[in-house]
Formats: C-alpha cells, sequence, structure tokens
C-alpha cells in the first residue's frame, strides 16, 4: 500500500516535471508529457524487469483521483458559458456527427480491414474516454481492458497528430480544434489541447462528455450489427 | 477566507460531486459513468454562485489529469501481442479513425457556425 503510494505520486510527480521541462523548452504541442512520462516509465520497467501488470497494480491509488479530476472539467466549461450559450448548435451538432462518424468509422475500418472480433469489439468504444468504454464493454460483454487499452491509444494518437492536422487544414480557431479533438482523442485529447488553451480545453471536456454519453447510448443497441 | 481553506473547501465540494456522482450512476443504473454525472452537478454548483473558490482546486486537479492517464497508458504495453497480432491494419484502423473523426468534426462546425 505504501509502496503503492509512493510509486502513485512518483507517476505524478514525472508527468508534472515533464510537463514543466516541456513548456519551459517551447517543444512542439506533439510532444505529449503524457507520452514522454509512459515512455520513460516502459523503458524503466524493461531495464528492470518489473512486469507491466505489477507496476499497473501498483498505481491502484491514483483510481480515486480521476473521477474528481473529471468532474473539475466542469470548471472550464463555466468559465466558458458565454460562448457555450452563443455557439451551443455548432457545437451540438458537431458532436453529434463527429461521434456516429467515429463508431461508423471505426466499424467500417475494422470491417474493411479484417482485424477479427476481438479487436473489433475492442475499437468500437474508440470515440469514448476510458470510463464510458468500459462501461458500454461491461455491458455488452466486449473486452473490457482491450478496448480501455485502445480507447487511450487512440487518445494519445489524436492528441499527438490531430491538432496538427487540423492546423495544416487551416483550422485556428480553438473552440474548433478543442471540439475536433475532444471527439476524436477525449479525455488525453482535451488535456493535450487544454494545456496549451484553456478555451479549447474547455471545449474539448464539453465534447468529450458528449461523445462519450453518445457512444453509451448508440453502442448496446446497435452492438451486433457492428460487430461486436 | 485564507486561500488555503478555501482550496480545500472547493476540494470537497468537488470530490464530494464525483463521490454523489459515482453512486446515484450505479444505483440508478444510468448509462454514464459517475465522474461525468458529476462534472454535469458541479456545473449547476458553480451556477449557483456559492464554491467560486473552488475554481483554483479545480484547475488544481486538472492539472494532474494527464499524469492520471499515464498508468492506463504504460498498461497498453500489456495488450502487446494481441495489438501485435493486428499489426499495420490496426494501426491505420486508429489512425484512420482519429483523423476522419477528427476532421468531420471540425467540418461540421465550421458549416453550421457559417
Amino acid at each position: 500500500m505504501i509502496l503503492g503510494l509512493v510509486v502513485s505520486l512518483a507517476v505524478v510527480a514525472a508527468f508534472v516535471a515533464a510537463a514543466a521541462a516541456i513548456r519551459r523548452a517551447a517543444l512542439p504541442a506533439a510532444v505529449s508529457p503524457v507520452v514522454v512520462t509512459a515512455l520513460g516509465i516502459g523503458v524503466l520497467l524493461a531495464a528492470s524487469g518489473i512486469p507491466v501488470a505489477r507496476f499497473t497494480e501498483l498505481t491502484r491509488p491514483l483510481h480515486p483521483v480521476l473521477g474528481p479530476a473529471i468532474v473539475a472539467l466542469g470548471a472550464g466549461v463555466h468559465a466558458n458559458r458565454r460562448m457555450f450559450a452563443v455557439i451551443g448548435r455548432p457545437l451540438a451538432v458537431a458532436i453529434i456527427v463527429g461521434t456516429l462518424t467515429g463508431i461508423a468509422s471505426a466499424a467500417a475500418l475494422a470491417r474493411g480491414l479484417g482485424l477479427g472480433p476481438l479487436l473489433t469489439a475492442a475499437t468500437l468504444t474508440r470515440t469514448a474516454s476510458t470510463p464510458f468504454a468500459v462501461l458500454v464493454q461491461s455491458r455488452t460483454g466486449g473486452p473490457v481492458p482491450l478496448a480501455a487499452g485502445l480507447a487511450v491509444a487512440t487518445g494519445v494518437i489524436g492528441a499527438v497528430i490531430l491538432p496538427a492536422t487540423l492546423r495544416l487544414c487551416g483550422v485556428r480557431d480553438p473552440v474548433v480544434i478543442g471540439t475536433a479533438t475532444g471527439v476524436a482523442a477525449h479525455l488525453v485529447g482535451a488535456e493535450a489541447v487544454g494545456r496549451r488553451d484553456p478555451v479549447a480545453g474547455a471545449f474539448a471536456g464539453a465534447a468529450l462528455a458528449g461523445a462519450g454519453v453518445l457512444t453509451a447510448l448508440l453502442v448496446p443497441p446497435l452492438w451486433h450489427w457492428l460487430g461486436g | 477566507m485564507p486561500r488555503t481553506a478555501e482550496f480545500l473547501a472547493g476540494l470537497a465540494v468537488i470530490v464530494g460531486l464525483s463521490v454523489v456522482g459515482t453512486v446515484s450512476a450505479e444505483l440508478l443504473d444510468l448509462p454514464v459513468p459517475g465522474p461525468i454525472v458529476g462534472l454535469l452537478l458541479y456545473i449547476g454548483v458553480l451556477r449557483t454562485g456559492m464554491v467560486p473558490g473552488s475554481v483554483v482546486a479545480a484547475r488544481w486537479l486538472s492539472g494532474l489529469l494527464g499524469g492520471l492517464i499515464v498508468p492506463p497508458l504504460v498498461g497498453v504495453a500489456g495488450f502487446a501481442p494481441i495489438l501485435a497480432s493486428g499489426g499495420w491494419r490496426l494501426a491505420v484502423a486508429l489512425v484512420a479513425g482519429v483523423l476522419v473523426t477528427g476532421l468531420v468534426t471540425a467540418a461540421t462546425f465550421r458549416l453550421i457556425a457559417r
């Protein structure tokens, strides 16, 4: 238990240090402190021969902190409430269309590329952040841990490539970048864009909540039809 | 109120709402995870203007969010064999899916907002 607390605190401290170092060095947005910290820990685990499962178990004390950290995203939404009121309609439509695209593209790509039943089922909740993915998969009898892993992997991929791609396509508005990254890359994406721009972070937070709710409502009834 | 007390009070409100959200989602069998229920409740509480100091605690907690996602990301390595079995196909599915989803979301937003 005490070892778990020490390891958990060390993980958070390593992340905070990595985030501060990246900010100070003014590295590009694609350099995510989440990924850098995870890679560093991966190297340490491999070098010391500690199994990943043991590390995951030791970081259990962090689980109860995740809920309040998600609740805290509400402050960003509240702080930008006037903007939300003005652009509520495009925001809502974009979240709905984006989430439907996310679910449909997951099913279509899995089928088209012949991913097999297990990976197909696991990718169906990829547009939802991990707590939503776990909820949906446990209700439908899907592969819960694998789906959680793929949700996180999706978030990382999106956090790293999506904001830059959007900027390449001429999207500069932090509201649009935040919404798109929140829908496609949920929590990791929201964390990444929010670190650079609080407005983008607020919209990413709202988008990830909306995309998660839609996924939780739509995927279970469509489960078998989607290939799960 | 001194700053530390305000911070701790704000933290208590947020943690309390997270617990209330989790318990009610479980009891009512809601199709939404508890923390999201807590997030909606928190927005409601902020609108009443009763806990203005909680925003400092919220900012602090949000700053930790990235650190909390690190262990699940490291845990993905535990699925290396299954992920490797998906190979380049899985990589293409994930990258293409993210890009399509993000670009369609952004395009829809701009189209409707115009």
